[in-house]
């Protein structure tokens, strides 16, 4: 003796279909709120992947080892100001367990030249273990190895920008002649194209070669075996901590420090630096999609307000249900079914509009923005839950009329 | 000799610290008679046909229906009971506004959880038995009075209840739709044996029932043929 499920789900079709601009007008608050909750998630979560790209293309589990400041006649250079990383430390720090490549690094700007085209350039020296530690591998041609940088062979491995500002889209660089500090090198490689560093730098406008002949060649310095800064790759994320140590206390032994005296060095932890960021996008993230929560949960205080409306309205509607035989449950889940099918609704159409608009918004800012399982996901049950929360109320307080009450109100 | 299908047991009933709007009320009604209750305004007649219609409850008294105890129901319980046994016909017609005559006729029948396939044939076989055949598909606001009481009388056979409670029938209605409706409620009650009881303040509504009861000041003043003498009792 009680309604079919059937016909209350039509019931409350029929009567939110002839309340047309009203229901759609409801609906646009949970539109609106389940659209930008995906959307700032979408964004949020395009700004996180962008980041661990960009670290991630710095090079996993990293180390940077720079040199440290000196005093000399009372005046303290900057960081790195002082020669006091050598090739040997290097050599010496590969030997510590837990590393797996280490590289180090002279460098500097120059011009090259390339018939009639010169171009201004970093340019880099170092060993093979640099391209294995910053995971770059060559788009064409090859890269140098041991034996390039025992002999000091005048060979370069050039960066896409540099290639194309060389050579063009048309000539392909491999096996060609250009001129670095005008000395002759051979183009033996192009690197693949890594974009932008998290500073905002090309890291395509660059060329690699091996450190001895940037060492005998292109960079002459006082300091022979001087390196600008060290690469060191470690097996894992989990040994970075008492690795750090580890070869803290090498460098400190072979530069014979004393226990009160400071370090000459300083050892950056590339992926602490990474995590902090990511924790700061994720935090802005999670900001912006509490923000947009608030909105959902507008929304659904404008749907309990339509909906008591609507009871109100129907009062006499419901008396006369009741008056001939409609149940508590019957009455109940019709207003219940009404405000879900709003919310549930109103999620949709919110989710399809969200989740356009990062896909336009990622690609107007080539963001690689995501709408990701867990906020369809999340959309959906919110907005279902808040049909039930705040639709409850309103169906209990029409379920509840006496019908002598309902069947009186004018 | 059968069973009454209303007995009402000495039903008290106020509001509040008012007076009592019902006092040691008894009534008895066999299957089959039509009748009239009659009343001034506030004379208690309205709340007596409310607790009738399981609408509302008796303070102290029983009032079985069809032999059930009424007095101790859940909401549910009476909602089943109305829909079973009793069939409403109103004043003010009160049907669902957005939906169609068929619908409106159908509603006590989905209440029930009868499938489409029973209610649709019934529903229109009842309001061809009322002269409403062209009629299935029109709203409420397209029908006169008339034809929208005629759909409310309909509805109040669907389930096919014992008992037709009729609260003020012609009141919204001009003399010729009145005297068609009467005419309905008559045949009802003669030609298929319903129970009708009927609220009017109207003396030439009156004298087409059987049976006439009196209110006054919550109690029954006059309970026994229509005659002159009961009118001005």
């Amino acid at each position: 003796m009680s309604m079919r499920n059937s016909a209350i789900l039509g019931e409350a079709l029929i009567s939110m279909r002839s309340t047309g601009l009203r229901t759609f007008l409801t609906m646009l608050g949970i539109i609106i709120g389940v659209g930008s909750v995906v959307l700032m998630l979408a964004i949020g979560r395009g700004v996180e992947i962008s980041v661990r790209e960009s670290i991630a293309s710095q090079g996993a589990n990293l180390f940077i080892i720079v040199p440290g400041a000196t005093t000399s006649s009372g005046i303290r250079s900057g960081s790195g100001g002082a020669a006091t990383l050598t090739v040997g430390d290097a050599e010496e720090l590969a030997k510590v367990p837990g590393v797996t490549a280490v590289a180090p690094n002279v460098g500097g700007a120059g011009q090259v030249v390339y018939e009639g085209e010169n171009w201004s350039t970093s340019i880099t020296g170092t060993t093979p273990g640099f391209f294995q530690i910053r995971g770059w591998t060559a788009s064409a041609g090859e890269i140098f190895d041991e034996g390039a940088v025992r002999a000091a062979a005048p060979v370069a491995v050039i960066g896409s920008t540099v290639a194309e500002s060389l050579f063009g889209a048309d000539e392909d660089p491999v096996g060609r002649m250009i001129r670095i500090r005008n000395i002759p090198f051979q183009v033996i490689g192009v690197l693949e194209k890594k974009g932008q560093s998290l500073q905002g730098q090309d890291q395509d406008d660059t060329i690699i070669v091996p450190l001895t002949t940037a060492q005998r060649r292109l960079f002459g310095s006082p300091f022979p075996g001087a390196v600008r800064i060290i690469f060191v790759q470690a097996e894992s994320e989990d040994v970075m901590k008492a690795l750090e140590e580890q070869m803290r206390e090498v460098l400190r032994t072979r530069h014979r420090l004393g226990e009160e005296q400071d370090d000459d060095f300083t050892i950056r932890d590339l992926t602490a630096i990474g995590q902090t960021i990511e924790q700061s996008t994720q935090a802005v993230s999670l900001l912006l999609g509490a923000i947009a929560a608030i909105s959902l949960v507008v929304g659904g205080i404008g749907i309990m307000n339509i909906m008591l409306v609507s009871v109100t309205e129907r009062t006499r509607e419901i008396g006369v249900r009741k008056a001939i035989g409609a149940r508590e449950r019957d009455i109940l889940l019709q207003f219940l079914i009404e405000s879900v099918i709003l919310s549930l609704g109103g999620g949709l159409i919110g989710l399809l509009l969200g989740g356009g608009l990062s896909m336009l918004i990622g690609s107007l800012l080539s963001l690689p923005t995501e709408v990701s399982l867990f906020s369809v996901t999340l959309s959906f049950v919110v907005a279902a839950g808040i049909g039930v929360f705040f639709g409850y109320y309103p169906a209990r307080q029409a379920a509840r009329l006496q019908p002598i009450e309902a069947l009186r109100y004018q | 000799m059968s069973q009454p299908i209303i007995q009402v047991d000495r039903v008290d009933k106020s509001y509040g610290a008012m007076a009592p709007v019902l006092r040691q009320v008894s009534l008895t009604v066999m299957p089959g008679e039509f009748l009239a209750i009659m009343g001034p305004s506030g004379s208690g007649k309205s709340t007596f046909m409310n607790i009738l219609g399981c609408l509302d409850r008796a303070d102290r008294g029983h009032y079985y229906l069809g032999g059930e105890d009424t007095t101790d129901l859940t909401p549910d319980r009476a909602a089943d009971l109305r829909n079973r046994m009793l069939g409403f016909v109103f004043q003010g017609f009160n049907l669902l506004q957005r939906r169609s005559a068929l619908d409106n006729v159908a509603l006590p029948m989905i209440c029930a959880g009868l499938p489409r396939s029973h209610w649709e044939p019934r529903a229109r076989e009842l309001l061809d038995q009322v002269g409403l055949s062209a009629k299935y598909g029109s709203r409420p606001n397209q029908l006169s009075g008339g034809q929208q009481q005629r759909v409310a009388i309909a509805r109040s056979l669907a389930m096919e209840p014992p008992v037709i409670l009729a609260d003020e029938p012609t009141g919204n209605l001009d003399s010729v739709s009145s005297t068609d409706i009467m005419r309905i409620i008559r045949s009802l009650n003669a030609d298929r044996g319903i129970t009708t009881i009927l609220v009017t303040h109207e003396p030439d509504i009156a004298v087409q029932a059987k049976r006439l009861v009196k209110f006054k000041d919550g109690r029954i003043v006059y309970d026994g043929p229509v005659t002159d003498a009961g009118m001005s009792a």
